[in-house]
Order: C-alpha cells, then structure tokens, then sequence
C-alpha cells in the first residue's frame, strides 16, 4: 500500500514539475522572400512572435511553424 | 405578485401525490392471446420495461396524466398511443399482427408524434442507422437523411446543410439545448459528436415556432441515448480504426437506473492522422483530434422529473490548404508522407453544454422548465505558436418554458416562452478579430393548437420574436486587431411574427401531409460586420451594417403510399425567402485569397424536394432496399441561381439482416450507393462540380453466446473514388476528398 502511494506521488510530482517546452522554426517576410531565423523555444518563442524581427532598422512580423 | 405566487403554489399542489402502480397486459388483437416479451414504455419521461412470458407488464411512480405509450414485439405492428394514467385501470395494449416490419417507428421530440403522423417534415434516424457504414464524423453521417447534405474543410470540420441552407440558417439543439459555437464561419464545424447519442431530429425548413429565430433551414436536433431500464446497469469499452487516416476512435460508456434516479455517462478520445488521397498521397495538415465527455442524471418521481444533462468537448482540428507561396499551387497542399503531429494553421475549441430540465406533470398537461447555458471558446492559431490569430468566446443562457394542456380527448394546446442572451466576446492576446464583441438578447412567446378527427389531424400556431442586438465599437483597440472588421457599434432591433399551420391525413394505404411554415433570421454579426481574411474558409470576406433580415416562408407536402413490401414518398417544397442574404465571389483578389461579399436580393426562391422508396419483400423476408433523391434549385427572383447549393443526390442502400444464431453472428450487410449529380447551377465566380459515385460496403456482428463482444467493419468509398464535393473548401484548392477506407470497429460490454 505504502508503495501505491510512493509511486502516485511520483508520478502526480513528475507531472507537475515537468513542462512541455514549446519550440518552433520561426521566419518572417522580407521583401525578396522568406527568411528563416531559426528555432525559438519557451519565452524566447513567445517574445518573437509578439514583438517581432528586427533586422538593420526594420521590424519584421514573425511567423512561426513546426515544419 | 403575492396571487401569482399563491397560484402557482396551488398549480403545485392540486396534482395527487399518492404513489400508484400501473399493471396492463399486451394481447393480440385478432386471438387475444397474450403477446409475450413486448417492450412497454413511455418515451417522453424514457421510461421502459419488458413484459413478461404472458404478455403482463407493470409500473411504478409513473405521473398521473395523460402520456404516450409505445409497445413493440417481434412480428406486430409499433403501437403508439396516448393513455390517461390516472385512471388506475388495468391497461389491456391490443397489438396487430404485421409479417413485413419496414422499420423502428420513432417518436419525435419536437410533436410527441410518430413520424407518419407529423405536421412538419420531420426525419429521425438513430445513431446506428447513421453509422451502419462506419462514418468517421457525425456530420459526414448525417448525408443519410434525405435533404440533408455537408459542407466541409479537410475531415474533421463538416456543417450540415438542410435543403439548400446552412450556417446561422440551421440551428443545432442538443436535447432542447440551443447550441451557439461560432456557426457562422464556414470552417466552424458543428460542435456535436456522436458520443452518447440516441438518434438525430431533422426539421427540414422554417421552424421558428417551437425554435426561435434564425432556423430558416431548418433545426437538427441531437438526443441522448435512453436511459437504461429499471435496475439495470451497463459498463462498455469501444475501440474504433480507421486505415486511411490511421484514426482510432475509444469509448467507454456507463448507465445505470437504481430506483428513482438514473444516469448515462461517456467519454471518448478520437485521433486521425493526415487523410490520404486516392492517388496515395496525403492532405497536409488535416489532422484532428478531440476528446469528449457527457452526462446525464435524471431523477423522477411521481409527477416530477428532472434531467441535468452537461458535456464538454475539446477538440483540435488541422485547417489543410496553407502555403507560404504567393501563388500556391496543388502540390502544396499534399505530401507522401502522412503526418500525425500537430502544426498550424489549427482550430482549438473548447465547449461546454449544461441544460437543467425539469417537467411537472399535472392530470391534462404538463409543464417544462427548461435552463441552460453553452459557452464555446474558439482560438484559431495561423501562422503563430503561441499567439492566436483570433481567439472569440461566446457564452449563451437560454430558457424554455412550456405548458401543454389536453382541452379535449382530440385537442390539446402549447404555449410557452422561449428566449436567449448570448454573449460574443474577443479573448485576448490576439492578432486579429474576426467579429467585434457583442451582446444578443432574444424573446418570443408562441402557442400551437393540435386537433384531430377520425384520420385527420390540423395544427396551426402563431409567434412573436424581438431580438436587441448591441455590437460594441471597437474604435478604441490597437488598428493592427481591427483590420478583418468594421470598428463602428451598432445598435438594432429585429423582429418576427411568424406562424405555421398544416394538417396530415393518415390511412392504411395513403399519408397525406401540407404544411405551411414561417421563419425569420437577423443578419448574424460577420455579415454586418466582417471586412477581412478568414483563413479558416480560405477568403476575404466583406459584410455590411445595413443589411436587413431575412423572413421565409415554406410550403411542404408530402405524399406516402404504403403498401405490404413498398413505401413510397413524394415530399416537394417550396421556401420563399425575402431579403435573402448570400455570399458572392468578387472579380477580385486579396493576396491569393479570393474576396466574398455579403449581398441581399429582394427574393431568394428555393425549391425542389426528397423521392424515395423502401421495398422490404416478403419472399425475402431478409431484403431492405432504401433509396432517396434529394435536390435543391436556388435562385434569385430575376432567376439567376445562388451560388453554394450542394449537388443534387440519390443515396441507395440494399440491407440484408442475417441475424444467424452462431458462435459469430452476424446482424446485417449493408451495401451503399451514393451518387452525387453535377453541380450547373452555381454563382458568379463559382465553379461547377462534376458527378461521382461513392460505394461502401459494411456488416456487423457480435462474438460469443453472451454476445457481449460485438463488432463492425467495412469498407468507405470502396472504389477508391477521386472526387471534390461541391461544397468542401478542398475543391477551392483542387484536392480530392479522402480515398479508400477500411474501418474495424469492437464494443466490449463488460456488465
């Protein structure tokens, strides 16, 4: 029984300790295509899309997509 | 206010509460031999029971009032009648004979009637007829009943269409609930599932008279599975596979009925990869999945009973057809590869249904107390992870109370007041809004009289409607969430009186039916106020503030003949609909997006009707042929045709029961046809559909003595049929709809 609840207790600790970190291939739109910025991950993520790419003065809007 | 409260303490208290046990006995009518093991029940308080070897039945706790009884057995006509129960006599049920059985007779829930004896064009299929050929949705189930079609985007978004109209001009209630989800949007599915479902209502054309404004359509009603009968309990698992989107459907259910109360619960987790094309590729990004939950606790005592009934629903669905080139092209919207894990662009909705019904049965009438409240949450993420394109709720209370009252053994009267307050608000963070904020209030009052003499039955009622609709200005949000809408408030009020009146005569040979209904619909909150993309539906669309609304009028008639092994049924219509507003293609192009605007013609005519016959032989006894042609021809009153009608359709089915009493019995093969008929008649812009056929083939049967372990498999478009239905966003990109699919499906009943 004592085992039981060590082993609930684990698993309920291991679900709530752990997060599911989001990461995506972000890009954005230049005006001669599509450029490619790379991975973004968790708040970095977050940040990017809201606040965009800027890039020698110009803020670009910033897409991001897992493919 | 003291005498109105005084009052209704004495409509409490004047019915008797004694506790009364009900005893009858089924005999044959010509013999009068007890009819053994018939199944007694009332369906409007889903109460039932068996009776025994001698043909005795009895009850308790049943209300002291008139209700209807259905009593069924093996080889006799379904009777179906009304019976006082407070006369405490020994109920003697006569059922006649019958050697050819067409069908289960089905009680609706919307006239308390079997469908031959309705008013309206009423159709009511069970969720095993819908699902005999193994359907993935519901929505793609439900093209079974006549004059019911679906529009679509990829599989797991699907709409259904009655008679031509769809969108806000159909309207979704879920055991009396009305439900509000965002049904506007073409790519916003109907937020009902298949899970715990008993059988499906379709009212075809106006029914603003029991439903209220906006179902010029029509209204699909969803019911619950019964409850179980009396002491009884039941514990299944389920377990559904899919080979072309490699999509698992799992299931378990639980009902039970210990003394008064009683309750039905399920839950399900459904799963599908990419769909795959006839050609062997797939369509990228069509993946959904969804997991659902539902409830119901009934409890019912002597002249009460109240149901809660709640369900929740989480789903997420893969909007195909997205592509970064400026001019996108076929091959990118398919791969070789089949994909399961999620990307963008998604629709995440989350809903939640409580409705809280209550009904006091009194000695002539009864009274139903009807309170409940949807609230469905709609993100729809674009081309960002963690920032929703839009992100719109929308929170809707409804009541319903009605009182029936017997005048006469032949006459009785409904009257009621029914209204909403629903709730559109944006969530944010954001990127855009879709529709501004916006608060809807309705109300109506109505009464509908019923009268019959010898085979004739009249109906004929009147309602009055106002709806208040404020759109708050969204002048003052950032210009960079405003650019899909107009920004100004909006303040205005609709209102509709409508009516509807039809009478059917039913003989033994011939069932006449007429009806004639009104309907009204206000202009929904995208048609006044959209100006802007929806990826969802693939289009820009424009809408306008001026727009006014919409009043139908339809006229039915129906024509069945019935003869020993053949039914026949000629059902035109005629639905006459002014200020009809419709979405027309543009010349022109925003990006690669085509741009729709909102329009209004003085008159919209639409027309057409659903043939179909059932031929069920008796020299083979075994043999069901079913077959139905549904059209709509829509058009404006110059005559120029409306563009988004679906295509005309025949759907066949030859159903052959086997019922063989082996280890594996089988139940049933079902081999269906549907063809569906060019599409010519389109809009400005539209382009036309060319034919198709569609095949499958199923059969069902059960493992084991206990048959506890019952099982399903089949084959859907067996042909492997390459074709795009009229009115599924794919044909806009040039994709096919799915392929080949082979479906295995197994129902453990555990207790």
């Amino acid at each position: 029984m004592k085992n039981k609840f060590l082993l609930s207790g684990l698993i309920i600790a291991g679900l709530s300790l752990t997060s599911c970190k989001k990461c995506a291939e972000c890009h954005y739109d230049a005006p001669n295509g599509i450029v490619e910025i790379g991975e973004y991950c968790g708040d970095d993520l977050e940040d990017i899309e809201q606040s965009g790419y800027t890039k020698d003065g110009v803020n670009y809007e910033v897409h991001c997509h897992d493919h | 206010m003291q005498a109105k409260v005084a009052i209704l303490i004495y409509l409490m208290l004047s019915f008797s509460l004694s506790a009364q046990e009900i005893k009858g006995k089924v005999i044959d009518t010509d013999t009068k031999q007890p009819v053994p093991y018939a199944k007694v029940g009332f369906p409007s308080i889903n109460v039932y029971t068996d009776a025994d070897s001698l043909g005795g039945f009895k009850f308790k706790y049943l209300p002291q009032s008139h209700l209807k009884i259905k009593v069924s057995a093996f080889d006799y006509k379904v009777l179906v009648k009304d019976i006082d129960l407070a006369s405490n006599e020994l109920l003697i049920i006569e059922l006649t004979p019958l050697h050819t059985v067409f069908e289960e007779v089905q009680v609706t829930a919307s006239e308390g009637k079997v469908q031959r004896e309705n008013i309206t064009s009423i159709a009511v299929v069970s969720k095993d007829e819908l699902f005999q050929t193994g359907a993935t949705t519901l929505g793609e189930s439900l093209i079974q009943i006549p004059g019911v079609q679906s529009s679509s985007v990829g599989m797991g978004i699907s709409k259904p269409i009655i008679r031509g109209l769809s969108g806000m001009r159909v309207v979704t209630y879920n055991n009396g609930l009305r439900i509000e989800n965002q049904q506007w949007g073409d790519d916003h599915g109907m937020a009902a599932s298949e899970l715990g479902l008993g059988k499906v209502e379709v009212v075809k054309g106006p029914s603003s008279l029991l439903y209220g404004a906006d179902a010029l359509g029509g209204v699909i009603h969803f019911l619950d599975e019964k409850y179980i009968r009396k002491d009884k309990d039941e514990l299944y698992i389920s377990s559904k596979f899919e080979s072309n989107s490699m999509g698992t459907t799992n299931e378990i259910g639980y009902r039970t009925h210990k003394g008064k109360w009683r309750a039905n619960i399920h839950a399900n987790y459904i799963n599908h990869a990419d769909f795959q094309l006839p050609d062997g590729n797939f369509i990228k990004n069509s993946r959904f999945w969804s997991t659902n939950f539902k409830s119901s606790i009934g409890y019912r005592h002597k002249n009460f009973q109240l149901n809660i009934r709640y369900q929740l629903s989480h789903r997420r669905l893969g909007i195909p057809g997205h592509s970064h080139n400026a001019q996108p092209d076929v091959l990118d919207f398919i791969s070789n590869k089949r994909q399961r894990k999620g990307t963008l662009p998604a629709q995440y909705n989350f809903d939640h249904f409580l409705l809280i019904e209550n009904t006091i049965f009194f000695n002539r009438s009864n009274l139903l107390l009807e309170i409940g409240n949807t609230n469905s949450d709609l993100k729809e993420f674009d081309e960002k992870v963690t920032l929703p394109f839009t992100h719109l709720n929308v929170n809707n209370t409804s009541y319903n109370f009605r009182y029936s009252y017997k005048l006469l053994e032949n006459m009785s009267l409904k009257t009621g007041v029914q209204g909403m307050a629903k709730i559109n608000r944006n969530r944010f963070p954001s990127s855009s809004l879709l529709i501004p904020d916006a608060n809807t209030l309705d109300n109506g009052v109505y009464a509908l009289m019923d009268y019959e003499y010898k085979k004739w039955r009249f109906q004929g009622g009147l309602r009055y409607d106002i709806r208040f609709l404020n759109v708050l200005s969204a002048a003052d949000l950032d210009s960079s969430l405003v650019n899909n809408i107009n920004t100004d408030g909006l303040k205005r009020n609709f209102q509709g009186i409508n009516y509807s009146a039809g009478f059917v005569r039913n003989a033994k040979l011939t069932s006449v039916r007429f009806n004639a209904s009104s309907g009204y619909r206000a202009p929904h909150l995208a048609e006044l106020q959209a100006d802007g993309f929806h990826h969802g539906s693939l289009r820009y669309e424009k809408g306008s503030q001026t727009l006014k609304a919409e009043h139908a009028i339809q006229f039915d008639a129906a024509l069945e003949l019935h003869f020993d092994h053949l039914e026949l049924i000629i059902n035109p219509y005629y639905n006459r609909i002014s200020d009809f507003i419709y979405l027309v293609q543009t010349d022109e192009f925003e990006g690669s997006f085509p741009v729709y605007e909102y329009k209004q013609t003085d008159l919209a005519h639409l027309f057409g009707g659903e043939v179909g016959f059932h031929y069920h032989p008796h020299s083979i006894h075994r043999l069901h042929i079913n077959s139905n042609f549904s059209v709509t021809i829509a058009e404006t009153n110059n005559g120029d045709p409306i563009g988004l009608m679906p295509q005309p359709n025949v759907n066949t089915s030859i159903r052959f029961d086997i019922n063989n009493n082996h280890k594996i019995s089988f139940k049933h093969v079902v081999l269906e046809h549907i063809y569906h008929l060019p599409q010519n008649r389109v809009g400005p812009n539209e382009t036309f559909s060319v034919d198709y056929h569609l095949v499958n083939l199923a059969t069902q049967f059960t493992i084991g003595d206990l048959k506890r372990l019952s099982a399903s498999t089949g084959i859907r478009n067996l042909l492997n049929t390459q074709y795009q239905g009229h009115l599924s966003s794919l044909k806009n990109l040039g994709l096919s709809q799915p392929g080949i699919n082979v479906f295995f499906s197994l129902k453990y009943q555990i207790k």
